[in-house]
Order: C-alpha cells, then sequence, then structure tokens
C-alpha cells in the first residue's frame, strides 16, 4: 500500500460528516490528479432503502441542473453501474440517442471531464452506490492513470461506502464477519512481528496468497492496511497474543 | 472471440447464451456427475446466475459457445463463501478477489486436446487481461482436481489452499495470482493458433461499441 492510499484510507476512516466527506473526495481528486469525484448511495439498503446520501467534487449548479431535469433516468453510467458488478470505463459506454447526448454536451459545460470511471457497489438488501472519478484530458493520459489508479480507487470506493452506512447509520454496528483460522493465524503470526515472508513460511502459503489473506481480514475489521487489521483483531480479542 | 457479457445481456446473444447453458449441462452434469439443476430444455442454471456476473466467453466461428467462465466479486454472494467455506473455516471477502465459477469448456468441441487447450487459454488469459484492467489482485475458485491439469497447462496455475476428498472428485480451492508476469506467463505458453486479439471491455447492453468521440462525459 502506497503512502499516498494509505493518507487517504485513513482520511475515510475520520471521517464523520457529509462535509467532511466532500473535503476527503477534494483530496483523493489531488491524490489522483483528476478533475471529480464523487460517492453516491442511491440505496442505503433496509430499512434506510428510500434514502440517499452522497458527497461530490462537481459544480453544486451541475447537480442541481442534474436532478432537475432527472438526468439520472438517462445517464449511461448510472444504468451500466446498476446492471453489472464490474468496474466501469465510460469510454466504452453507448452514447447516442438525444437526451443521452444533451447530457453530455450539459456535462462538458459544467467542466465534469471528457472520460471518467464508475466502481458500482451492490450491498445486501439493495444497497447500491456509485463511486466515479472523472478528467479532462487525452485518451493515452487517461488510459494510464487508469492503469495506475484502478486498484487503489476500487479500495478506496469500499472504504468510502463502509464509511458512508457508519455515519448515516444506515446499517447498525455488527460484530465483524468471524475471521477464518488462516486469517486468525497471519494475523496473530503479525502480530508477534513476524516478516510477510516468516509469516508465509510458517504458514506454508506464498506472499502473494498471504496478502489475501490479510486483506480478507482487514476488510472484515474495517481496518486501513494490514498494520491496522492485526491491531484491530487484538484489540477485539478474535486473536491473543 | 472473447466476448465479455454481462448477465442480463444474455439475451441479446441467444445462439451463444443458449449453447452455454446447455454444454455447462454436458460439463457438470453428464461428464463430472455433479447435482446441478438442468431445465427441461437442456440449460443448467444455478442462482449465482444473476444479472450482474459476468461471463467471460470463447464464441466460435459459428456463433456458438466454446467455453467460459462467470466472474462476480467476493463482496458478495459467491459459492466460495456460500457453500465451501468449511474448505477455508472461514470465508474470503474482499474488494480485490473475485471468485471465478463453472469454468468449462464444450464438450461439443472438436479438434480434440489441442481444440480445448486453446480455448482454455484464451478465456484464462482474457480473465487475467480483464482483472488486470479492474486492478484486482486475485480470482479464487473451487474445482475438481483434473481441472488442475487443465489450468497448469495454460501457463497460470493456482495455488491450492484446501483440498477435500480423494481421487478425481477431490475439490480444491484454488487462488490465482493477478499480475503482468501471470499475463506474461499465460501467452509464453499460448499454442499455436490462439485469437489473441485485445480483449474487450464488457459492454453493457451488449450493443456494439460506438467510435468516442473525445467529448464523452457523463455524471
Amino acid at each position: 500500500m502506497t503512502d499516498r492510499l494509505n493518507e487517504i484510507v485513513e482520511g475515510i476512516l475520520a471521517l464523520n460528516t457529509q462535509p467532511d466527506m466532500s473535503r476527503l473526495l477534494r483530496q483523493v481528486r489531488r491524490a489522483y490528479d483528476l478533475d471529480n469525484c464523487i460517492y453516491y448511495a442511491l440505496n442505503l439498503g433496509g430499512p434506510r432503502g428510500g434514502e440517499e446520501f452522497g458527497a461530490m467534487t462537481y459544480p453544486e449548479a451541475w447537480h442541481q441542473r442534474y436532478e432537475e431535469v432527472r438526468y439520472r433516468d438517462h445517464d449511461p453510467v448510472v444504468n451500466a453501474a446498476i446492471g453489472g458488478f464490474a468496474p466501469i470505463d465510460w469510454q466504452t459506454l453507448d452514447w447516442s440517442g438525444r437526451p443521452v447526448r444533451r447530457l453530455l454536451s450539459e456535462a462538458t459545460e459544467f467542466r465534469v471531464g471528457n472520460h471518467g470511471y464508475t466502481i458500482p457497489i451492490h450491498g445486501p438488501n439493495g444497497q447500491f452506490a456509485m463511486f466515479s472519478v472523472s478528467k479532462q484530458c487525452a485518451e493515452r493520459r487517461w488510459n494510464l492513470l487508469l492503469a495506475e489508479s484502478a486498484q487503489d480507487l476500487l479500495l478506496i470506493a469500499h472504504h468510502v461506502h463502509r464509511q458512508a452506512l457508519e455515519i448515516t447509520g444506515a446499517v447498525e454496528r455488527q460484530p465483524p464477519p468471524a475471521l477464518s483460522p488462516r486469517e486468525r493465524d497471519a494475523l496473530a503470526l503479525m502480530a508477534e512481528g513476524r516478516s510477510r515472508a516468516q509469516v508465509a513460511h510458517r504458514l506454508k502459503i506464498s506472499e502473494s496468497t498471504l496478502r489475501v489473506y490479510l486483506d480478507s481480514a482487514r476488510h472484515k475489521l474495517g481496518g486501513l492496511n494490514a498494520v491496522h487489521a492485526v491491531a484491530l483483531a487484538v484489540k477485539s480479542g478474535a486473536v491473543k497474543i | 472471440m472473447i466476448r465479455f457479457v454481462y448477465g442480463k445481456d444474455l439475451a441479446s446473444f441467444p445462439r451463444l447464451s443458449d449453447t452455454m447453458f446447455r454444454d455447462r449441462a454436458g460439463q457438470f452434469r453428464s461428464r463430472l456427475d455433479w447435482a446441478v439443476s438442468v431445465d427441461a430444455a437442456g440449460r443448467e442454471r444455478d442462482q449465482y446466475d444473476v444479472d450482474r456476473a459476468l461471463y467471460c466467453i470463447y464464441e466460435l466461428p459459428d456463433g456458438t459457445h466454446g467455453g467460459s467462465g462467470r466472474l462476480m466479486p467476493t463482496t458478495g454472494p459467491t459459492m466460495v463463501n456460500e457453500h465451501f467455506s468449511h474448505l477455508l473455516g472461514g470465508e474470503i471477502v474482499s474488494p480485490l478477489v473475485w471468485e471465478s465459477t463453472r469454468f468449462c469448456v464444450s464438450p461439443r468441441l472438436t479438434g480434440g486436446a489441442a481444440a480445448a487447450s486453446r480455448i482454455s487459454t484464451a478465456l484464462m488469459l482474457a480473465g487475467c487481461e480483464v482483472a488486470l484492467r479492474f486492478g484486482l489482485t486475485n480470482f479464487v475458485a473451487v474445482f475438481d482436481s483434473p481441472m488442475r491439469r487443465i489450468y497448469r497447462a495454460t501457463g497460470w496455475p493456482p495455488e491450492i489452499l484446501a483440498e477435500q476428498g480423494e481421487g478425481r472428485r477431490k475439490l480444491c480451492l484454488g487462488l490465482w495470482e493477478v499480475t503482468q508476469e501471470a499475463r506474461a506467463a499465460i501467452l509464453a505458453k499460448a499454442p499455436r493458433g490462439l485469437d489473441l486479439a485485445p480483449v474487450p471491455a464488457p459492454l453493457p447492453g451488449g450493443a456494439p461499441m460506438l467510435p468516442m468521440s473525445d467529448h464523452a462525459t457523463a455524471a
């Protein structure tokens, strides 16, 4: 995990309000050399299903216009994100049709950016959110930026979503899902101060597989990174040292 | 050729998807004798054949299915976590790990082992490329032991994390590392005659891709 990503995720775990989230998105925009960054939950899931929550770096006027004209009913990005699990490069979408072309030309006026990438997040009970970034640049530059940042953006999207559920109170604080024995072993050995190579050797797995165990544990515990996951596991008593 | 198709768009490819579900019945019920459900028309489907699943499909020149796999994130419902979590004693959940299921090469293929190997290699390469594009670190899958040889032959063998049972029916839980090196290893082993056209992006709507103007944008 790079310092850049670490700093962003640290910021996400510390945010408590919607304005905090807007600030955080501006930070992501700066750190990854983007023009815009938006998190939007269209459905918080379960009993809060009808509620929306989000934050963005777009001009407020664009958001208002978008809602007023109900562009989301025509937005191919929203359609694609509702319909699939996979991240979407806006270049691959179908932008034909009159309402869609109007959406395009107005978005250009509001400097949304000519390239974009959206990570859909589908949770239980209809929970659905999108994390999008966009930028005005040449195709070559955009492709390079995506190749370099896709993984970070995927992690950021899921962290932001989890934090959004937390600060809106949409999801009751639940005990984290149980760690598997392998995940516990990995965390326990890490907690003893061993290197990843040593831990992998002890567990007779590759370092790549160790990384999967640590990341899965991190995701379950809501941690910032592997070290933080170790700390959370020890604190919660899931791992004894 | 390889196509990436979302579950909701399978209907736009009737011949391809119909033969895929029939081939799956051939592979998983007839050949492997799994307890899968097959409808009256001979198509095998399960609860994970959902609209949002991403299918990686090898289309034969006649428009029918040559082989396929089904991809979805482990942050949602997956077979490995809902049916096989006992293998590891817990779930694998990470935005960076996707599950691959129903990996299948058509039992109708002519051309013997060489043809089957070309298709499984093309599928693995496409899976690796799309995962690199999404920024994933790994695929996870549960499969029968004989598949290990097939995966090895593609140049991209999984690391086996858990096994259960004996012989040909031994279940394996495997993890693939997604890296540029893995991609290079598949390419190095790719048999002659393999179509190495660039892997297309998944196309929501199944519509032909439009040439992009430099002004596309959205909210």
